[in-house]
């Protein structure tokens, strides 16, 4: 009876348990919560000893590559999926109690996770669990793309074939749905994370200096672009020299970057041509009338809209604050639960 | 270009310009063809002219609206945040439920009435609930007490009434004498207890036993329901002076008795002889067998039971 009163108390949530990012969407009060996936972890007296849970979330990014030995900034979140159990299900805790600040009973939500389409049986079950565990009330699963579709406003409910493309942190989703369900739907464990670490290699094999994760983060937020521009970006970056071993600055230019890039983004593409392929024809040809709407923190990267346009031939079009699409429509799902049922939701 | 001479006098309409006016007036002066544009977003000449008609009903969702808007001011360099603008001012009905999270309402929050309304009645439910259960918790632990309670009460009032029989008496010669001391007695609450007792007062000595095989003998009938007790079979009572386990049967097997009896009580069985019957405690009991008193005591073994065979 207490679960009951204290989900009275308590908000439906819809989280996006993200690789790169948690968004957590409460009915009726919109995106609560927007931080990276990340916790730190302080083990003192050497290993074996006792751990603790030093931070979570913006502050435990900045540690993240700044920690000393008594301190690991991990990212829980691997591919979409859960990595390590333990510190996701504490980072889950957290943010709900943080989304829940001002209320002395623990809080116990029903709670709506997306879950990529390609998780298999396990990793959502793990997903399900570490919500659980983290004190949610009841745990629904949903395809993240059918949320993203939801929450960028596409009309999924029609009979006609809408297309979406969420490039995550640590994968790309594609999708093609019709009357609330999923057509084709197709994972490839490539996203935000991927291009980071393509930068990173690009730097040493080009210029022989070591940049860190964080680095490189940076270096795609402020010049990456997916297409050719016209005009060339330039960031001036430090890292440590290979041969030297002395930290050194130099200047990059979004033309390399986007060279470095490459690989990753035809990975994308091609699993949207596959998609494609595999499409229904009359489905098919309502997509290539309307086009494919891209969601997701990859869609933010300069020019990829251009750059699928060319490739696939289709007009593609970038859903508005792309970011919190999957969240939104969590929450959209969370309302519609209560009238419509469980029509959307993943099966475990 | 023969589009551009159509539409040259567009911007001066006197009308509402809408985004679709300003996208057209813009690529007719950058002398871009409607075929260019369509080439170049990927898109249907016939969604084109819808948009720059300001005809976004045959476009279905808003997000496409919004996405062809930004697509088509990128190509013809207009601000694409002012077009979104324009469009949602004129179509502002049209916008989906949810669109962005700047817009959000709460709609329930913890300080909310309705919230704090149904707090209270959950916590005054409650309330409720935990009074009715401790209750009943009184009651059923009130209840086994109060029938010691009753049987020691009319041991009580058996022994308290013999005084009162004497005060009656003389209370009643009093009134013989002085009628004023009645009036006095009629007043004193002692009148009211002896008006109610003279029924027990006539049989006090009797009180307590009468009262207590009443109870057991009822009890004794409840344990075998079903089973009638036709006149003419065989009576055993047994009177029980200390706590003891009992099991009767009768000569068919019938379980008569399988209780423990409480001491100071007595039961009254009926059946057909031969019974056989176990006692656990063979001290504390008497055995009256149609009358007679059955010698018990030689059939006790060490540990105080008894396993007897009567009217065998």
């Amino acid at each position: 009876m207490f679960a009951a009163i204290r989900g009275v108390l308590s908000n439906d949530l819809s989280i996006d348990l993200g690789t790169a990012n948690t968004l957590i969407y409460s009915r009726g009060q919109g995106i609560v919560l927007n931080e990276p996936s990340v916790v730190a972890i302080r083990q003192d007296r050497g290993p074996g000893g006792p751990k603790s849970i030093e931070a979570v979330g913006t502050d435990a990014k900045k540690m993240l590559g700044r920690t000393p030995e008594n301190i690991t900034a991990k990212r829980p979140m691997k591919d979409g999926v859960i990595a390590d159990f333990t510190y996701t299900e504490k980072m889950l805790q957290h943010f709900i109690r943080k989304v829940h600040e001002n209320q002395f009973l623990r809080p116990s939500p029903r709670v709506l996770i997306c879950v990529p389409c390609g998780a298999t049986q396990v990793e959502r079950r793990a997903i399900r669990e570490s919500a659980l565990g983290a004190g949610a009330r009841k745990v629904y699963l949903i395809e993240e793309p059918m949320a993203a579709a939801i929450g960028a406003g596409m009309p999924v409910d029609e009979a006609q074939g809408s297309m979406v493309l969420d490039i995550g942190g640590g994968t790309s989703e594609v999708a093609v749905m019709s009357l609330n369900g999923i057509v084709y739907s197709a994972s490839v464990r490539i996203g935000g994370d991927r291009f980071d670490d393509a930068i990173i290699n690009y730097v040493r094999r080009n210029y022989g200096i070591l940049i860190g994760e964080a680095t490189a983060e940076r270096i795609k937020v402020d010049i990456a672009a997916a297409y050719p521009g016209k005009d060339l970006l330039e960031i001036e970056v430090k890292g440590r020299n290979l041969s030297e071993g002395v930290p050194r600055a130099f200047t990059l230019n979004s033309n390399e970057i986007l060279e470095a890039l490459q690989d990753p983004l035809y990975g994308i593409i091609s699993a949207v041509k596959n998609a494609l392929e595999q499409t229904p024809p009359e489905l098919g040809s309502d997509i290539a009338e309307r086009g494919i709407v891209l969601t997701g923190g990859g869609a933010l990267l300069r020019d990829l809209d251009r750059l699928i346009m060319e490739e696939t031939g289709l007009p593609v079009i970038i859903a508005e604050d792309p970011l919190t699409c999957v969240a939104r429509g969590g929450g959209r799902v969370l309302e519609m639960i209560d009238e419509h049922g469980l029509d959307f939701l993943a099966v475990e | 270009m023969d589009v551009a001479e159509d539409n040259a006098n567009n911007p001066a309409r006197p009308a509402k310009i809408g985004p679709g006016e300003r996208l057209q007036a813009e690529r007719i002066k950058k002398g871009l063809s409607l075929e260019d544009v369509a080439g170049r977003m990927h898109l249907s000449n016939n969604i084109l002219e819808a948009i720059e008609e300001n005809n976004f009903d045959e476009i279905t969702a808003p997000i496409f609206v919004k996405g062809y808007l930004r697509a088509y001011a990128r190509i013809v360099a207009l601000n694409e945040d002012d077009m979104i603008e324009q469009y949602l001012e004129m179509y502002s009905e049209e916008d989906p439920p949810i669109s962005s999270t700047s817009n959000m309402v709460p709609e329930l929050s913890v300080k909310d009435a309705r919230i704090k309304w149904t707090t209270y009645l959950v916590v005054l439910v409650l309330g409720v609930l935990l009074a009715a259960w401790w209750w009943n918790k009184q009651q059923a632990e009130e209840a086994p007490i109060s029938l010691d309670a009753q049987t020691s009460g009319v041991a009580e009032s058996a022994s308290a009434e013999e005084p009162v029989v004497s005060s009656e008496v003389q209370t009643g010669s009093e009134t013989l004498i002085d009628s004023t001391e009645t009036a006095e007695t009629l007043e004193t609450p002692e009148l009211e207890s002896v008006a109610i007792t003279p029924a027990p007062a006539t049989e006090s000595s009797m009180a307590v036993e009468p009262e207590a095989t009443v109870v057991e003998t009822a009890t004794g009938t409840l344990a075998n329901p079903g089973r009638s007790t036709p006149a003419g079979l065989d009576k055993m009572r047994i009177i029980v002076h200390a706590d003891t386990w009992a099991d009767v049967k009768d000569s068919s097997n019938y379980q008569l008795v399988y209780d423990l009896l409480r001491a100071d009580t007595s039961m009254e069985l009926t059946g057909e002889a031969p019974f056989a019957v176990f006692l656990g405690n063979g001290h504390g009991v008497e055995i009256l067998f149609n009358g007679e008193e059955i010698e018990i005591s030689p059939k006790i073994r060490d540990d105080n039971t008894a396993r007897l065979n009567i009217g065998g």
